[in-house]
């Protein structure tokens, strides 16, 4: 009798311990816990895949790029997925979100998060106080319109994804090789005589190199010899060995920012 | 009675401090009401600016969908150009926003000002292979992000206001509020989604 009653107990601790076990074998953010207000607890991690439309690879791909665009820059942009935002407008819910949080840097604020709303059908780009002066509402809205919904249309939710990180992080760091959509002011009626000009520079620039290089020169005499990396304020993410010292499942801090005015634009598909 | 004047001058010294201390709570008291109603100013002008943003945009959206020649868009023109000079006529300024009536015609003329560009919108979407220029959408996103921006600095007026309401009708707040002429604030009450389809569209505010 005590015998047996000795056994069940062990048997009920070794229980209570393998249950947690059984969890911890997944991938622990893919758990997602909610608070009162119905918005996602900060897991550490710059992707959330509440709804499940990534596949591991590409979830693996995005949180890479997202943590190397934060140590390098600074920059926290975030992707949450939900499968509904139970009613309320998605960019209301986006920036609450944004402000629970705390995306960017403190007192910058340079984040910004795109959000998905799987059931709804409803996508979202906010953007923090320090970063809608260069990501501005209408390149949100081009990155929703031409990179974001066409992917979605095709069931490529996950390429779309990457993709309009990719865009968001280059035109916030200002480097033109991550972006694809086309850039265009709203002020620029004369586009007729930038084409124009931009054909002579091309041309200009080609006749030059043609020239040099008939003549054996080097194509940048100034910097012949020196080194021709400069330390600019926007770095390359693009073709840089990927880091593998860091495991995708590493937590981060969220910077401290927040404070968004609202900027970003909303779409569906 | 060198007791009793002992008692005297300590009577005497507490009277003091507690009249220091009422009198430094009272500035105390006062400052807080300032504050909180410079927070309420800030948060008002703030919701001001995001409304001329949306309407510096709306002459430049117009000239786009004229040079569209879609017909059917072209027939909202005037309509979205009476709307947005009825809505631009209202100024939001403290006046307005203490009074239900000013209150209630300025947010039935921006909620009609922004059914006419949903309904912009709609038309555009209801044309999938007319090729509407991209400035189109930029301005639609431009005017969609400025509405966004307005649900967001209404939301912090809202609490700005509630914080100086409880402030200046609850106790200590109470007694000064009244004296110097601090009345109590009207939160906001609306919605404002340019994206939402037409029919969704609460007309009769």
């Amino acid at each position: 009798m005590m015998k047996k009653r000795l056994f069940l107990a062990v048997a009920l601790i070794l229980l209570t311990f393998a249950v947690p076990l059984v969890f911890a074998t997944e991938d622990i953010s893919s758990f997602f816990y909610k608070d009162k207000n119905g918005l996602y607890e900060w897991t550490g991690s710059f992707v959330v895949d509440a709804a499940g439309v990534l596949t591991g690879d590409e979830r693996a791909e995005l949180k890479e790029f997202l943590l190397k665009l934060n140590d390098e820059t600074s920059v926290q942009i975030a992707v949450l997925t939900t499968p509904t935002t139970d009613g309320e407008p998605i960019h209301d819910f986006a920036v609450r979100q944004f402000e629970k949080w705390q995306l960017g840097q403190k007192g910058v604020d340079n984040g910004a998060l795109l959000t998905v709303a799987w059931d709804d059908r409803k996508l979202d780009i906010t953007t923090g106080d320090g970063t809608e002066g260069i990501l501005t509402d209408a390149k949100c809205g081009k990155i929703i319109r031409e990179v974001l919904t066409p992917a979605f249309r095709e069931g490529r939710q996950g390429e779309g994804i990457i993709s309009a990180v990719k865009n968001m992080a280059g035109i916030i760091t200002q480097d033109e090789s991550l972006v694809s959509v086309t850039e265009e002011d709203s002020e620029d009626e004369e586009t007729d005589d930038t084409d124009l000009s931009w054909e002579i520079i091309k041309i200009a620039l080609a006749i030059y190199i043609i020239v040099r290089l008939i003549r054996g020169d080097s194509l940048i005499p100034f910097l012949y010899g020196k080194s021709s990396h400069k330390g600019g304020s926007s770095r390359s993410y693009k073709g840089t060995p990927h880091s593998s010292s860091r495991s995708s499942s590493s937590s981060y801090r969220s910077g401290g920012g927040g404070r968004t005015s609202g900027g970003g634009a909303s779409g569906s598909w | 009675m060198q007791m009793k004047k002992k008692t005297h001058i300590a009577l005497c010294a507490i009277f003091i401090l507690i009249s220091c201390f009422s009198l430094s709570g009272c500035f105390l008291i006062e400052n807080k009401i300032v504050a909180l109603d410079q927070n309420v100013e800030e948060a008002q002008s703030n919701i001001a600016t995001q409304y001329d943003n949306k309407l510096r945009r709306i002459p430049e959206l117009l000239q786009v969908v004229k040079a569209s020649k879609n017909a059917e868009m072209q027939a909202m023109v005037e309509v979205v150009e009476a709307r947005a000079s009825a809505a631009g006529q209202i100024k939001l300024d403290s006046s307005v926003l203490s009074d239900a009536d000013q209150m209630a015609r300025f947010q039935s003329a921006q909620a009609e000002l922004n059914e006419g560009i949903g309904r912009l919108l709609v038309i555009s979407e209801n044309y999938p292979d007319f090729k509407f220029p991209d400035q189109f959408f930029q301005l639609m996103d431009e005017i969609e992000g400025a509405n966004n921006r307005i649900t967001v600095a209404q939301t912090r007026y809202n609490s700005a206001v509630k914080e100086y309401n409880t402030y200046i009708l609850s106790f200590p707040g109470k007694l000064f509020a009244e004296k110097a002429g601090y009345t109590k604030k009207v939160p906001f009450q609306m919605d404002l989604d340019v994206t939402k389809p037409v029919g969704a569209m609460d007309l009769d505010l």
